[in-house]
């Protein structure tokens, strides 16, 4: 079942109910509201007479539910703090208000906090990539065990000081050839975990500062990408799909972070 | 108007219900006339960090984020190319064309900002307290971040030899210093503590502007194990330019740093 409910002003609470195998249920102040949905849009008008229109769109993932008010984006109550303070004075205002009545401070439109709800996507994202980096680490160190135990076990014959032949125009001991095949496989596991503590740090400080954490998890998301790809250039096409996806989120809750920004900073 | 008048119940402008006490329309931002005659501010309000600086624009907060895209994504394709290059063909002399390219973008973007860069490169801001600066934060970065990586070698992390390229190149020292100590130090800090720290300050402020160009700056070497120390490392040089106003030291810390390990590596 997904409820959402809005509260426009201290007067006017709207929820959109819809469980399964029933039909989508509006009510206004605990009131069913009677009417038609078209093309995924139910008009209704609030008791002071506004129009309101409940609308569901189709988004990256999922499927957003928005309701507009005199043709104004209304965020629901998950997305709007409950202590609402112009961000100039701290004096309090109203979900409507888009300019502070007493120091005059430029508000934007109500639609302002709709960005933390892609900000709470890419973080939510941010979080299954700590996840993924992880369980990538661990994996990829098992699998490495074999092949690695063989190489060592083909160098063994040699001193560490031993001369090899060149390898893609690089020469080695056999010393430093054997730490850098134990570091191969060790290094999956350490670079992975070391990712996954950045990605889960960013998604800690996303909670305070959600633009500065998505702008550096962006960055690293990618340079994981370009540095797989130049491993492998093979990597770049695996997976392009869900690559892009979790692209397209990140940069959805970036642009979401900078909406909820205030001159202030 | 005098005091026994009482505040207006509407807007005059929209015509939108005004509170008790309201100074201004919460609808259209219009000052309402108050029955007394103080006088309320209605300037751009001064951010509470004390950073005064021109009230940004949405728009160009969004600006000057895609600025930043577009450098930082600039710069890793080229390394991405090179990078596939160099895997594809490793005799391939791809460093240098890749700080070339590198060198041409950074220097297209930072003509573009002149009026801002230009400042930071006169001679006139590498003066005495700069210099001060500059030798704390050598201090700190010899000492603290020379141990920190004294201890990731003895702890057997493999590091790219630069002295390799020597080799497989027949680069001279000269050429070795310029390609991999000069360059870096001057177009990193025009990229990084110049072009994108401004953007990024005018989007996130002076301190998580500093955050978020170290964050880029170590993230851009393509290393995660190095991330952390090139992340401080960031954060002493961009410390160096907001404090001097200048990336002149930030320069020849860099400078300096790259040098030093390069000769290192050689006499070793």
């Amino acid at each position: 079942m997904s409820t959402v409910e809005w509260r426009v002003d201290k007067d006017t609470h709207i929820v959109f109910r819809k469980r399964i195998f029933s039909r989508r249920k509006v009510e206004l102040n605990g009131q069913p509201v009677e009417g038609e949905w078209r093309s995924k849009r139910f008009a209704f008008n609030l008791a002071d007479g506004r129009p309101a229109e409940i609308e569901l769109t189709a988004s990256t993932l999922s499927r957003d539910i928005d309701l507009k008010v005199d043709g104004k984006l209304i965020p629901d109550v998950r997305y709007v703090p409950k202590d609402l303070r112009c961000p100039a004075c701290k004096a309090e205002i109203q979900l409507l208000d888009e300019f502070c009545a007493k120091c005059g401070q430029d508000l934007g439109t109500p639609a302002r906090f709709i960005g933390q709800r892609s900000v709470q996507g890419a973080t939510s994202a941010i979080r299954l990539l700590a996840v993924l980096f992880a369980l990538v680490g661990v994996v990829m160190f098992f699998i490495m065990r074999a092949p690695t135990d063989a190489a060592l076990r083909n160098l063994a014959q040699f001193d560490d000081q031993e001369v090899l032949e060149p390898i893609d125009g690089k020469t080695y001991t056999a010393g430093e050839l054997r730490k850098q095949i134990v570091w191969e496989r060790n290094g999956v596991l350490v670079v992975n975990l070391l990712l996954s503590v950045i990605m889960l740090v960013l998604a800690w400080w996303s909670r305070f500062k959600p633009l500065p954490a998505i702008l550096i998890a962006t960055a690293i998301y990618a340079v994981v990408q370009v540095t797989s790809a130049i491993v492998d250039p093979a990597t770049i096409t695996q997976g392009i799909v869900i690559k892009a996806i979790v692209i397209a989120i990140l940069v959805k809750g970036i642009k979401g972070a900078l909406s909820l920004r205030t001159d202030n900073g | 108007m005098d005091s026994e008048t009482p505040a207006p119940a509407a807007c005059a402008k929209c015509g939108a219900a005004l509170r008790a006490e309201s100074r201004f329309c919460a609808r259209c931002g219009t000052r309402i006339p108050a029955p007394e005659e103080s006088q309320v501010a209605a300037d751009p309000v001064v951010p509470s960090d004390g950073w005064v600086a021109e009230k940004a624009a949405p728009t160009s907060r969004g600006d000057a984020l895609r600025v930043v895209a577009w450098l930082y994504g600039l710069l890793l394709f080229t390394s991405l190319v090179c990078g596939i290059a160099y895997s594809i063909k490793p005799q391939g002399d791809f460093a240098f064309w890749m700080t070339l390219v590198d060198a041409v973008v950074i220097v297209c973007f930072a003509s573009y900002f002149r009026n801002e860069i230009g400042p930071l490169l006169r001679p006139s801001t590498f003066d005495g307290r700069a210099r001060k600066m500059l030798a704390i934060a050598a201090a700190i970065q010899f000492v603290a971040l020379g141990a920190v990586f004294y201890l990731l070698e003895r702890l057997g992390l493999p590091f790219e030899r630069i002295t390799d390229e020597m080799q497989r190149h027949d680069y001279s020292l000269w050429q070795l210093i310029a390609l991999y100590s000069l360059a870096p130090a001057v177009f990193e800090e025009i990229a990084f503590r110049g072009v994108m720290f401004d953007r990024l300050r005018l989007v996130l402020g002076e301190r998580e502007g500093w955050l978020v160009q170290a964050a880029f700056f170590s993230v851009l070497h393509l290393s995660p194990v190095i991330f952390p120390t090139h992340f401080a490392m960031g954060l002493i040089f961009g410390w160096l330019r907001i404090r001097t106003g200048s990336l002149l030291p930030g320069m020849v810390l860099h400078f300096a740093w790259n040098a030093v390990n390069t000769l290192l590596e050689l006499y070793q």
